[in-house]
Parts: C-alpha cells; sequence; structure tokens
C-alpha cells in the first residue's frame, strides 16, 4: 500500500470499528463501511468511506478492532480526475492507486470529505475527512 | 508448521534501539538578537531617527545654523523626531497525534520522549527562521529568501564567493563592516551568518585561493554555532541560513525577539487511551536597527 493518509488537524479521537484479523490494514489508509460496523480498506471508487485508520493492524495479530477517525483534517493524495477546493472528494482507488481521492461525481454517494486545496493526479493536498452518504436516486 | 536448522522463523534477531540516521541542525538566530518580554500582543515601538541632530534645511539654504551664529541672536530650532511602530506577536503552535500507551510502553524507540524533544525543536527552529525573515526582511510569502529594503546591502563581488577568479569574500564583509560603521553601530564582534556552501567557499577562499594560514575554529560552536573568528566578528553556519545571502549583524543591537510567551511544552494524558504533545511559543522579532544589519547577496554563482 502507499499513498496512506496523513493526519493534519486532530479534531477528535478515533473510535473502534470491527475488522478482519487476518488482513494488515496500514496507518492512513482509507477505510469503507461494511455492516456491522465493519471496516476493510478500499478497493474501489466511490466506496462508502466511513474513515481513515488511525493505527496499523498487523496481520493475524489476533485483534477484531482498529481505531479509526471519523473526522479530521488530513492530507491526501489526488487521482487522475483531481480535486477541486471546496468539492466533495470520494474514493478512487478503482480508477486510480490506492488511497487516492478524485472529485466527486455528480450525484454521486459516498462523499469523503471536502477538499480544502486543488490538486492534480498525485499531488498531495489537504481535505476535511467528513463522510456523510446520501441515498440519491 | 514446525521450523527446523537452516530455516529462518527460528532465527534470532539484533534489534538496536538507538535511532540513527539523523543529526541535529542548532538553531542560533536567537542567540544573537535582544530578547526581551512584551505583556501584550500587540507591540507598540519607537525608533529614533538616526545620525547627529542638525538644524532644518529649507530648499535655498542647507547649511547648519548651529555654527557660526553671530553674538545677540537668538538660537535655531532643532530637535530629535521618532517613527511609531506596531508589531504583533506571531503564534508557533503544533501538536502531536495521540499516542496510545501501548505505543508509548512497548515501541523499541522511545516516541514519547523523542516527539518531545522534536516537536519543540520544530517549533523553535520555526522561531529561529522568523528572526532570519525579520533580520534580512523578508516577504511574508518567501520568509527564506531575503529582501534587504532598509537594511544595507550589497551583491558579493565577482559573481559570488565561488568565483576564485573575481570574488572576494573579504572585501565584502569589509564593506558591511564599513556600512555599518558609516550608520554608527560599532561592527567589532558583528555576527556573519552564511550556510555551509557559503562557508566551504569562503574557507576554499582563504587557504586555497589566497593561501592563509588555516584558521582557528572556535570552541563555541557547539553552544552558539560560531565556527570561528574572521575580521574580528564571528562567522555563523548555519543551514537556517539561505545560500546565496550572507547576512552580517551586531548581536544584542540589530534585532529583538519579543517574547509574549515562552517555549512551552505539556503532555496531555487521556487516561486509558495516550497522550498527545502540545508545544507552542508566542512572540515576534522586531528589526530595531536596520542599519546594523549588511544583508551580502549573489554569494554563489
Amino acid at each position: 500500500m502507499a499513498l496512506e493518509c496523513v493526519l493534519m488537524v486532530e479534531l477528535e479521537t478515533p473510535v473502534a470499528f470491527t475488522c478482519a484479523d487476518g488482513t494488515g490494514i496500514e496507518k492512513g489508509a482509507l477505510l469503507m463501511l461494511s455492516d456491522p460496523a465493519t471496516v476493510a480498506t478500499t478497493t474501489g471508487d466511490t466506496d462508502a468511506i466511513i474513515g481513515i485508520a488511525a493505527e496499523e493492524k498487523v496481520a493475524s495479530d489476533g485483534k477484531t478492532t482498529i481505531a479509526v477517525y471519523l473526522r479530521g483534517i488530513f492530507k491526501g493524495y489526488a487521482g487522475a480526475a483531481a480535486v477541486t477546493a471546496g468539492l466533495g472528494i470520494i474514493s478512487d482507488t478503482g480508477t486510480g492507486a490506492a488511497n487516492e481521492l478524485v472529485n466527486a461525481d455528480l450525484n454521486s454517494a459516498n462523499i469523503v470529505g471536502r477538499a480544502l486545496e486543488s490538486a492534480t493526479d498525485g499531488q498531495s493536498f489537504m481535505f476535511l475527512l467528513d463522510p456523510f452518504n446520501a441515498k440519491l436516486a | 508448521m514446525a521450523d527446523s536448522s537452516g530455516q529462518a522463523l527460528i532465527r534470532g534477531i539484533d534489534i538496536d534501539k538507538l535511532a540513527k540516521g539523523f543529526a541535529d541542525e542548532a538553531n542560533v538566530f536567537k542567540n544573537f538578537v535582544t530578547k526581551s518580554a512584551t505583556k501584550a500582543r500587540e507591540i507598540r515601538w519607537y525608533q529614533k531617527t538616526s545620525g547627529f541632530l542638525d538644524t532644518p534645511d529649507t530648499t535655498g539654504i542647507t547649511k547648519t545654523w548651529i555654527n557660526p551664529v553671530s553674538e545677540k541672536a537668538r538660537p535655531m530650532v532643532m530637535e530629535q523626531s521618532w517613527t511609531r511602530n506596531t508589531s504583533y506577536v506571531k503564534k508557533f503552535f503544533v501538536e502531536s497525534p495521540t499516542i496510545s500507551v501501548e505505543d508509548i510502553k512497548d515501541s523499541d524507540i522511545d516516541i514519547l520522549a523523542t516527539n518531545v524533544r522534536d516537536i519543540v525543536r520544530g517549533v523553535a527552529r520555526k522561531v529561529d527562521l522568523r528572526i532570519f525573515s525579520v533580520l534580512n526582511e523578508a516577504a511574508a510569502a518567501t520568509p527564506t529568501i531575503p529582501n534587504p529594503t532598509n537594511v544595507n546591502t550589497a551583491a558579493a563581488t565577482g559573481t559570488g564567493w565561488d568565483d576564485v577568479a573575481n570574488g572576494n569574500p573579504i572585501k565584502d564583509i569589509l564593506a558591511g563592516k564599513r556600512k555599518m560603521r558609516q550608520a554608527g553601530y560599532d561592527p567589532e564582534g558583528a555576527i556573519i551568518s552564511m550556510n555551509s556552501i557559503e562557508h566551504e567557499n569562503l574557507i576554499n577562499y582563504l587557504i586555497t585561493v589566497k593561501g592563509s594560514s588555516i584558521p582557528n575554529y572556535s570552541s563555541e560552536k557547539v553552544k552558539t554555532g560560531v565556527v570561528m573568528d574572521l575580521l574580528g566578528c564571528k562567522v555563523v553556519v548555519t543551514e537556517n541560513q539561505t545560500t546565496d545571502y550572507v547576512t552580517m549583524w551586531v548581536p544584542n543591537r540589530a534585532a529583538t525577539w519579543k517574547s509574549f510567551m515562552p517555549l512551552t511544552s505539556v503532555v496531555i494524558d487521556d487516561p486509558g487511551i495516550g497522550k498527545k504533545i502540545r508545544c507552542w511559543e508566542e512572540g515576534e522579532c522586531i528589526l530595531t536597527d536596520p542599519l546594523a544589519v549588511h544583508v551580502i547577496t549573489d554569494t554563489v554563482t
């Protein structure tokens, strides 16, 4: 893995979520949510991101929870579609590299947060982690 | 599966827990400016007009009326003037992420103590760079690029100190001393701050180009960054100084660091979860005597 997010302003303390014991998770990885309250590293575009890993999860260390930042200001990396200051952003791991983020499409669900600065493919940028998912038509 | 001889999983491993691969750069500028406290964030201060007083000139009359003065005549008036300035303190502030109690307890390296030390040093470096910016009148957008405006300044002789044919760092330094002296300051003991690149070129000039004996190096280096005395000045080498510029100033005279809150660090305990390190300093550097500073520009080709 690479291009993990880096914490810039810690707005709140991380919260524990369930995770698989057998899979490692990098500190700073974008985490997608599945039922029930379970997280795993993002694998695709427009994943249902819930937060960012606050610690490294070592594969098969016996732990089935991981601390997750649900909100905060982070440094992330832009995918090929770029990000624009002020716009909502989504995961881009399917199209781009792992943990990359891009501008949300029109009517896009699974918003990770908002870009606080503009960046092009491969550039780093600051963003507000503030995930939400509206059910769209 | 169990392992036997010749298999990697049962081999021992030696872990050297002493962190390596780094060297600390000293923060030196603060050592050579006046330090005083400010009790408010807004600082009002006054600059006295430099030079000797004389009677006012007019467009047509530019002579002094101090002498000769005829008997029984009233004397002319002259008085001092000041320029009022206002500065505002700047806050240098940073914190660590929450470091879990587990990481603190079992990490091979002492992550809490190392973070405390390096976060404090990081803040101190930014304060040092702020002092550099003020001494060199750098613009806010380019704080590491000197922009000498009110301070004395001159371009290096030739194309710089690495110009072995036409460069002349000795003359550049002497010109700086002269300008400070012409402004009324005693340049003896002035600080000459330079990047290691300029230091390399200076020593090369002295020894290789001019055939001087190898200069004595000062034992003060560890404390203050002073590496040697040259022409009655103290040479300080620091990576906080931007290359292509050499800055000379009268220590404890040219600028003042006004401290609103001293460098402070605290460890915030979140019981059972972890600790967070927070560090701050508040103050501002004031260029009180710009003519006690001389910036040599274009010191590298």
